[in-house]
């Protein structure tokens, strides 16, 4: 599962990396209450919220993800580095930054 | 009368005087038995009365030639001069002495005209008004009556060997004495008539005006007091038969002699106090804010209603704004240049007598306004100075905001984009040659080298976590970069604006990086807090000291920058070693 509000060939590339290791991509959403709704339904094992400078979406997806009764594992995505969030990266309930 | 030069007039009552004093030498040794009526100093206090009045009468006609208040006074003294030889019994028949005792006897009423002349005439020296005009006209015919009673008369003489005055004896002596108890009652009532015009006048004074009135009409009331109880006393004595005895003719003429010509002379004397005040305003000027201009000139101008007011197309406006609508008795002077005059003096008309006066007040307050003036324009374009100088740093803020985040947008995403990309070849051409994979790693490697350095670019041109997060975070972001331990004492801010916002951020950033540079220090410390509505930013180490803002410098810049948004910068060493860096900048929130 990649949610992302950047352009398509952005999830088009992040597609071709991860299949080849064995994820499968469940689906794709542009937004945040997109993404949100798209994960009950599709109940993924993993999503990759684009941070998505400069609204900071991605921290508030992480929040709802983690809050649900089976959470899925959560990696941040973001082409800027964790320092420019300060400390929101540290304190997000993810597994993982990229 | 006044056409009469006050010199040839001074001189004229310097020989009465010497005359009368010549009387007093001559008769007073031999005492109230032979020549005197009167006791001794009776006659000394006159002599010292006719010189009051000449001498202050002169006085005030060379302060203000234009008044004929001196020159009434110096007359004053002439007549008092000539009624002084009456109070003498004149032991001879000599004809001379005859004339001499005539003509003081007829002079005696003139006094009381001249008198209430000067008083009703005060202190313009011209009379204004009617019912003023008309009391000493109707004065001066009074004293047509008690000569003219004496002269038709028969006096006996007031002791065997005295002269009598030159009289006629057309009417009895009976009619005579009536006739005289007549003109002494009269005199009563044209005093009392001069008095109320006097009281009335006073009580429709304006302040200005009753300030100027105050010393004579004091003197006059004093004076009256004495006159009209003399007067009725010998009402008394001669119509009802009733004697009091009370000493009035000395109270008189110590009122005379002393009170009066000082009321008057000091009355007109107020205006070279006044100069001194004007002295006082120019020093009181240079500590006064030009909206209190009004209250200081008042003192000035000893009128507590006068101030300061500006030509406007619906009248006269006051300082605070306000409409003004100048009084009967008040009157415009225009201060500063008199061909487009601006501002005015609103003042009583009184002040009119003491045009020098105002034109001093004038001069001084227009030199203060022109002063205020200049002070505004520079304050004005010190502003508007101030504000461009925080315009172009905002606007070169922002242009560099938007830079760094088109870097990001575009050159940063595409590298990343390109290394991934790389990933994905790599991953398909798995068993590919190993020259061929190696290039491939390599060229990775560079492409992550240049995200990494376009990130830098990106954070020094503006940080991001600057406009996402605020100060403290992006302060922190620092502390956690320099290569040397930092304490963080951060005060909870809410978001500020943006520029101040990136004035301190730059301020740690250009601080922490000199500190790294510069001062071998092992440890630095950053403390910001915002209280009374400045923002303290201080960035202080322990290293070797002696930073300074040299021109050209990092932090030169800095303190140039500081200054942009209204704030002041210290650089200087700590007692114990190190150098401190601090900051004072506006807490204006976002």
């Amino acid at each position: 599962m990649k949610t992302d509000g950047m352009a398509d060939r952005a999830t088009r590339l992040a597609r071709r990396v991860l299949e080849p290791r064995g994820y499968e991509v469940a689906g794709e959403a542009a937004g945040r209450l997109g993404a949100l709704a798209a994960t009950h339904v599709l109940r993924p094992d993993l999503v990759l919220p684009d941070v998505a400078l400069p609204d900071v979406d991605g921290f508030a997806a992480a929040d709802r993800l983690a809050a649900r009764p089976e959470p899925p594992v959560v990696v941040l995505v973001s082409i800027r580095p964790g320092s420019d969030y300060g400390g929101r990266v540290d304190r997000a309930p993810v597994t993982g930054t990229r | 009368m006044r056409r009469v030069r006050p010199g040839v007039l001074l001189a004229v009552g310097g020989c009465f005087v010497a005359a009368d004093v010549g009387l007093l030498l001559a008769f007073g040794r031999a005492g109230t038995e032979y020549g005197l009526r009167f006791g001794v100093d009776l006659y000394i206090l006159q002599i010292i009365t006719v010189l009051a009045f000449l001498a202050g009468g002169y006085a005030a006609f060379r302060l203000r030639p234009g008044n004929a208040t001196g020159v009434l006074m110096v007359w004053l003294g002439v007549v008092a001069a000539v009624n002084d030889s009456a109070g003498y019994l004149l032991v001879t028949t000599a004809w001379p002495v005859v004339v001499l005792r005539t003509v003081a006897v007829l002079f005696v009423p003139v006094q009381w005209a001249v008198a209430i002349h000067i008083v009703l005439a005060y202190p313009t020296g011209s009379l204004r008004d009617r019912t003023a005009a008309a009391t000493v006209r109707a004065c001066y015919a009074a004293a047509l009556f008690g000569p003219a009673v004496s002269l038709l008369g028969r006096h006996a003489p007031l002791c065997g060997r005295c002269p009598a005055t030159l009289a006629l004896g057309l009417i009895s002596t009976t009619m005579a004495r009536r006739l005289e108890t007549a003109d002494v009652a009269l005199w009563a009532a044209l005093i009392t008539a001069g008095l109320v015009v006097f009281a009335r006048r006073f009580g429709r004074a304006s302040a200005r005006e009753r300030r100027i009135l105050a010393y004579p009409a004091g003197a006059v009331a004093v004076g009256a007091v004495v006159v009209v109880a003399f007067l009725v006393q010998v009402v008394l004595a001669r119509g009802f038969g009733i004697r009091l005895q009370l000493p009035l003719a000395e109270a008189f003429e110590v009122t005379a002699a002393l009170v009066l010509p000082a009321g008057f002379l000091l009355g007109l004397l107020r205006e070279r106090f006044e100069e001194a005040r004007v002295s006082d305003l120019v020093r009181q000027l240079a500590v006064t804010p030009p909206q209190a201009l009004s209250s200081v000139l008042a003192r000035a101008l000893g009128d507590p209603d006068a101030r300061l007011v500006y030509a406007a197309d619906s009248g006269y406006l006051d300082q605070a704004g306000r409409q003004v609508e100048p009084a009967g008795h008040q009157r415009l002077t225009p201060v500063g240049n008199p061909v487009q005059p601006t501002a005015f003096l609103l003042h009583d008309r009184i002040l009119e007598l003491q045009q020098q006066l105002v034109d001093a007040v004038g001069n001084a307050v227009a030199l203060a306004l022109d002063n205020a003036r200049l002070h505004a324009e520079v304050l004005a374009q010190l502003a508007a100075a101030n504000a461009s100088r925080a315009r172009i740093v905002e606007a070169a803020d922002n242009a560099r905001r938007k830079l760094e985040r088109d870097l990001h947008d575009g050159a940063q995403q595409r590298l990343v984009s390109l290394g991934l990309g790389l990933r994905v070849v790599q991953d398909r051409l798995a068993g590919a040659d190993p020259d061929t994979l190696a290039l491939l790693d390599e060229t990775g490697q560079q492409a992550k080298s240049a995200v990494a350095e376009l990130r830098d670019l990106a954070r020094g041109i503006h940080p991001a976590i600057l406009t996402q997060q605020g100060i403290a975070a992006a302060v922190e972001q620092l502390t956690l970069r320099c290569p040397i331990p930092v304490r963080r004492h951060i005060a909870n801010l809410d978001r500020l604006s943006p520029s101040i916002e990136a004035t301190a951020y730059f301020v740690v950033s250009e601080a922490l990086a000199n500190v790294v540079k510069h001062a071998q220090a092992t440890a630095a410390a950053v403390t910001i807090d915002c209280a009374d509505g400045r923002l303290r930013v201080r960035v202080t180490d322990d290293g070797t000291g002696g930073a300074a803002a040299v021109p050209g410098g990092g932090l030169s810049g800095l303190a140039d920058r500081v200054a942009a948004v209204a704030g002041s910068l210290t650089i200087g060493d700590l007692p114990d070693g190190g150098t401190s860096v601090a900051a004072d900048l506006p807490c204006t929130p976002a």
